[in-house]
């Protein structure tokens, strides 16, 4: 997504846009994706704009709450290859990204790769990793290519990493820094499920095998591919826009914030926006989607003394003007 | 939205310049009225020092500590009182001192600097703006000269810079600072300030040092309080008793000036002779033509009779005013005959005379005792003696008494030119009745003396008519007595006659035919011509005026007003003595010069018996208005309104009924206005209808109570305002409401083309009939959507 190769962020993209062609696609997913994990649509919802808007995901959150059950769940829907990582300190750089080793029948390098040339990686732990593992994964994650032995070797274009990180058992991590945080699209937190939602869940396990669950492919990555690209071309108009900027300069002012919205973290909020709008069928975004997106967008990257994010973020959108009609002015 | 560090430390840069420029126009103001500038200059260079000394070490101290705090305190309560203690040590060894508003204006800087110097928090730094601001007007108030003026016009240009800095986030209009307030208060505020000092300053450069004198009683010393100061800069004449001062030749100080040399006094007859030229005398009169000397009194009886005969006669036909030399244009003061402080325009009496035969007016001897005469007596008011004069009655056409302030220069003459209705006078310590006289033909005059002393203050208490009044009032039969109604034998006397009676025709009997009279005179083709003298031979000078000439001067208005209001049957006379105008009112000094080009003649007319009522004929020259407290004004336009209600009754129910109608239902016809302008919208695009319709959604949710926050979006606010409004969420406002979102924020081009005019109609045509401000006013609870 934060790659400066990729199509232009504007109305402009090469592809026409089409009316919902491939609404019945982001159904399919929606309903795998609900069915693996219960009573969480808002967090569905999310997952999926994360994933529309090629960007990267944080999940932050207590351990046991099924950020697991939905990587893997997202993974298979997708199609293509899952790959999972479980960090830890001993982790190294190649172990993330692939290595050559010398084929004794063939006389020659070749280059095993590593969990990031699959299409859905699921990072368990970054911050157990050490920081030269973490930034090679970074590396990845931005570049969408790594380079051996002086080889590049690209990813596939749906590259979609899920990292996740519990708050709770800080001992021997890494926290990830902040720069680096700025890499995710967003992050988000499950929470524990209702109470009906727990029950249903019970009673579907009941009898099952957990192991042997597994969740059939609902769309192709070409088609994910061609998602994606439609979401880049989803309408932004200027006064939508320049409320973006007036949120980004809101929380570059704000007292309690000491390392404000740069402006990739600007862009990604826009493209997670666009990916909001194309969810609820619209071609346009408008100024509900970007307060819709904003508490994942700004809490992976506001950094400050401030105890909590959301009231910070709703502070910080109740401070700014939404145009309505001054647009025509 | 508090500031960074940044626009902190450029918010103190910023106070730190506006203090000094606010020092700056104080020390310019002080140097152009001190006595050594030197030790001014030396002063204010020895605080800053002081100041920055101070303020740069409680800098690196920790501003949390009760150590710092305890010192800051300390610094600025020293600060503070040291030019106190400073201006008294000086003034205790008779050295140069200062006037008590500088001193307190240089306590004011002290503060100023030393808040500046070390803020220890940041609304230190707007305290010391405000402070600023105070100590600038307060420099307004005594700058002279062009540097003083600069430094304060530099003031606002840097308080204006000040402003912008310190709110430029605000004035970008991007964020609300508070959802809930609609108008930024704070800039409101500092807006509105800095418009009031631009316009201080603006109207001192423009109205010069006049204008100054509005910023008096601000500060304690600057004068109409009953303490005295010897280096009082102000205070002139408004204190307990005039006092010298050093600056205006309106003050009675002994000073050399040809103002003061006795042959210069002129008489009253003096003065006609100057202004009208001499008397054409005929033989036959020689005489009747007085003397202009008074000559020595023996006895009280004796001096009473001579004084009726000296100076009592006037005559009509004159040679008109030679041709002078123009006198200094620059110093009137210097020639006036008197200062009158109060409001003007004023006629101030010095004599009546009530026979004409047609040439000459001459006072008639008394003939039977008058009828209730004038009452003088000495009162006790605050300590100090008045005269009260007793009027047997009063006429309800008066109004409340009214102060006025005469200082008299240079007229020689034992007689006071009080206003028409004087009811009190009191002349500093003089407290003998026998001091005053009331004469009969109506003038307050000192009997005891020849002439008035020299430099005479005089304050008097007179009403003024009330010519509203005047014209409802009933008159009563002519008690005044047979000589003000003689007419002059002359040829002419019926054609007057029939002249005063074709004018007064269609006026109902009464005052309001003498207003006729007078206002044919003022308006009907009559020229005031000083130069334009009656013929030498003239018989009957205002016939001639009146029928043939139709110009002259005021004393032949004022002749035939007389007489035209005699042959009317109303009693009248001619009275002269000096008239103030208000075009030489001086707005520095606050008085009125009266000039020897003042004298003036012009008539009075009795209606009730008793009460003498100034009549002016002559253009150009106004009667004093009524005199009326802020109070009475208004109880008047109430009065005025009660009558007209009483007048048209059903009008005024009709007027009361629309506008409880109004009130009760004011919101309801908002929404009508808005709903008409809606509707006007139907001629126009989809687009321009949709539009419309979020405007009056706008506008009947802010009439209901319910106006959408500025940070809410369309949909966040409405839908859940609907539900609550109407119970459920209507399929027409979701409808509307993604119309409404595609008109605004979808690109141009692709809008004409997807959407149906007539789904988005109906959508719209829904909308605006279910959520109608009756519906929205239900909810009744402050209303909130929920969160999501």
């Amino acid at each position: 997504m934060d790659c400066p190769r990729t199509q232009p962020y504007l109305a402009s993209a090469p592809v026409a846009i089409k009316e919902c062609a491939h609404q019945p696609a982001i159904d399919a997913l929606r309903t795998a994706l609900n069915a693996a994990l219960q009573g969480k649509a808002e967090v569905i919802e999310h997952v999926l704009a994360c994933l529309l808007a090629r960007g990267h995901l944080l999940f932050d959150d207590l351990p046991g709450l099924g950020k697991t059950t939905l990587a893997k769940a997202l993974a298979h829907a997708v199609g293509g290859r899952f790959a999972r990582l479980q960090c830890t300190p001993d982790l190294l750089p190649t172990d993330v990204t692939g290595f050559s080793i010398y084929n004794q029948h063939t006389r020659q390098f070749e280059f095993l790769e590593g969990p990031v040339f699959s299409d859905v990686l699921l990072v368990d732990e970054i911050n157990r990793a050490t920081p030269r593992t973490q930034s090679a994964l970074f590396e990845a994650m931005a570049e969408r290519q790594v380079t051996i032995d002086g080889k590049t070797h690209p990813l596939t274009d749906t590259f979609f990493v899920i990292a996740t990180q519990n708050p709770v058992d800080s001992h021997g991590a890494y926290p990830l820094p902040e720069a680096q945080l700025d890499r995710f699209a967003m992050k988000l937190r499950i929470g524990y499920p209702d109470r009906e939602s727990e029950l249903r869940m019970l009673a579907m396990h009941v009898g099952d095998d957990v192991a042997s669950t597994r969740f059939k492919p609902v769309i192709t990555p070409e088609q994910l591919r061609q998602l994606q690209q439609h979401v880049a071309a989803v309408a932004v108009s200027r006064a939508v826009q320049e409320y973006l900027i007036d949120l980004a300069h809101a929380t570059r002012q704000h007292p309690e914030i000491s390392l404000g919205l740069s402006p990739r973290g600007l862009l990604t909020w826009q493209r997670v926006a666009q990916a909001c709008a194309h969810l609820q069928g619209r071609d346009f975004v408008i100024p509900d989607d970007v307060q819709d997106v904003a508490l994942p967008v700004l809490e992976v990257r506001l950094v400050g003394t401030f105890e909590s994010a959301r009231h910070l973020v709703q502070q910080i959108i109740e401070s700014v003007r939404v145009p309505v009609l001054d647009v025509l002015i | 939205m508090m500031p960074g560090p940044q626009s902190d430390r450029a918010l103190r840069g910023a106070t730190r310049l506006l203090a000094l420029s606010a020092t700056v126009s104080l020390e310019l103001a002080r140097h152009d009225h001190a006595h050594w500038p030197l030790v001014g200059w030396g002063s204010t260079l020895l605080t800053l020092g002081v100041v920055v000394l101070v303020g740069s070490w409680l800098q690196r101290q920790d501003p949390d500590r009760g150590r710092t705090q305890g010192i800051a305190a300390l610094s600025l309560g020293m600060l503070g009182l040291a030019p106190f203690v400073t201006a008294a040590l000086l003034r205790r060894w008779q050295l140069a001192g200062e006037s008590p508003e500088i001193v307190q204006l240089v306590a004011l800087r002290n503060g100023m600097l030393s808040l500046a110097a070390f803020p220890l928090w940041p609304g230190l730094l707007r305290l010391s703006c405000v402070l600023s601001l105070l100590v600038t007007l307060g420099a307004l108030m005594f700058v002279l000269s062009w540097p003083g003026q600069v430094a304060v016009a530099g003031y606002g240009v840097v308080g204006i810079w000040w402003l912008m800095a310190a709110n430029w986030e605000r004035m970008q209009g991007r964020f609300a600072v508070h959802p809930q307030r609609k108008l930024p208060l704070a800039v409101c505020a500092s807006s509105l300030t800095l418009v009031g000092v631009m316009g201080a300053i603006a109207a001192v450069m423009v109205g010069g040092a006049a204008t100054t004198g509005a910023f008096d009683g601000w500060f304690y010393g600057s004068g109409g309080t009953r303490g005295t100061d010897p280096f009082a800069a102000r205070g002139l004449g408004d204190g307990e008793r005039l006092v010298a001062a050093r600056q205006r030749a309106a003050s009675f100080g002994a000073v050399e000036s040809e103002l003061f040399l006795e042959s210069e006094m002129p008489s009253l007859y003096d003065l006609f002779n100057d202004l009208y030229g001499e008397p054409v005398t005929k033989n036959r009169q020689v005489q009747r033509a007085i003397g202009l000397t008074s000559p020595p009194p023996s006895s009280p009886e004796q001096r009473l009779g001579e004084s009726h005969r000296t100076g009592s006669a006037f005559s009509t036909v004159r040679r008109g005013p030679a041709l002078r030399p123009p006198h200094r244009q620059d110093e009137p003061d210097s020639r006036a005959l008197l200062h009158l402080t109060g409001r003007v325009p004023l006629h101030l009496r010095l004599e009546t005379l009530d026979a004409f035969d047609g040439r000459v007016w001459t006072r008639a001897r008394p003939s039977p005792p008058p009828s209730p005469t004038v009452h003088l007596t000495i009162e006790q008011v605050a300590d100090k003696p008045w005269l009260a004069i007793h009027h047997p009655t009063t006429s309800a056409a008066l109004c409340r008494p009214e102060p006025h302030l005469l200082k008299i220069l240079r007229m020689k003459t034992n007689r006071i030119p009080t206003p028409a209705h004087p009811v009190g006078a009191h002349i500093d310590r003089v407290d003998q009745l026998d001091f005053y006289g009331w004469t009969e033909d109506d003038v307050l005059w000192m009997p005891v003396r020849e002439h008035l002393p020299p430099l005479l203050v005089i304050h008097l208490h007179s009403r003024s008519v009330d010519a509203e009044k005047l014209m409802l009032a009933a008159n009563a039969p002519a008690v005044a007595g047979q000589r003000y109604l003689s007419l002059p034998d002359t040829p002419h006397r019926a054609r007057i006659a029939a002249l005063a009676r074709e004018w007064a025709r269609a006026a109902p009997p009464g005052y309001p035919q003498v207003a006729a009279v007078i206002s044919q005179l003022r308006n009907g083709h009559y020229l005031l011509d000083p130069a334009a003298t009656a013929p030498t031979d003239c018989p009957d000078t205002a016939a001639w005026f009146l029928l043939e000439s139709r110009r002259g001067p005021d004393y032949l208005f004022a002749t035939s007003a007389v007489l035209l209001i005699r042959a009317l049957g109303y009693p009248a006379r001619a009275c002269t003595g000096l008239y103030a105008r208000p075009a030489r009112y001086d707005r520095l000094a606050r008085q009125t010069p009266v000039l020897p080009e003042d004298v003036h003649w012009w008539a009075e007319v009795c209606l009730d018996g008793h009460t003498w009522i100034t009549v002016e004929p002559t253009p150009g020259y106004e009667v004093l208005p009524p005199y009326f407290t802020w109070r009475e004004t208004m109880g008047r336009v109430l009065g005025r309104l009660l009558r007209w209600a009483h007048r048209h009754p059903e009008m005024c129910c009709l007027i009361i009924l629309a506008g409880v109608l109004v009130g009760a239902f004011r919101r309801e016809l908002a929404d009508g206005v808005y709903t008409g302008v809606w509707q006007l919208a139907r001629f126009r695009s989809t687009r321009t209808r949709v539009l419309a319709t979020v405007w009056l959604l706008e506008q009947r949710a802010r009439l209901a109570g319910h106006a959408r926050p500025p940070h809410a979006t369309l949909i966040r606010w409405y839908s859940p305002l609907a539900r609550a409004a109407l119970g459920q969420r209507p399929l027409a406002l979701e409808q509307f409401l993604a119309e409404a979102a595609h008109c605004l924020y979808a690109p141009p081009t692709a809008a004409e083309q997807q959407r149906t005019s007539v789904a988005s109609d109906a959508a719209c045509r829904q909308t605006v009939r279910l959520l109608t401000v009756h519906r929205l006013r239900r909810i009744r609870a402050r209303f909130t959507p929920l969160d999501r």
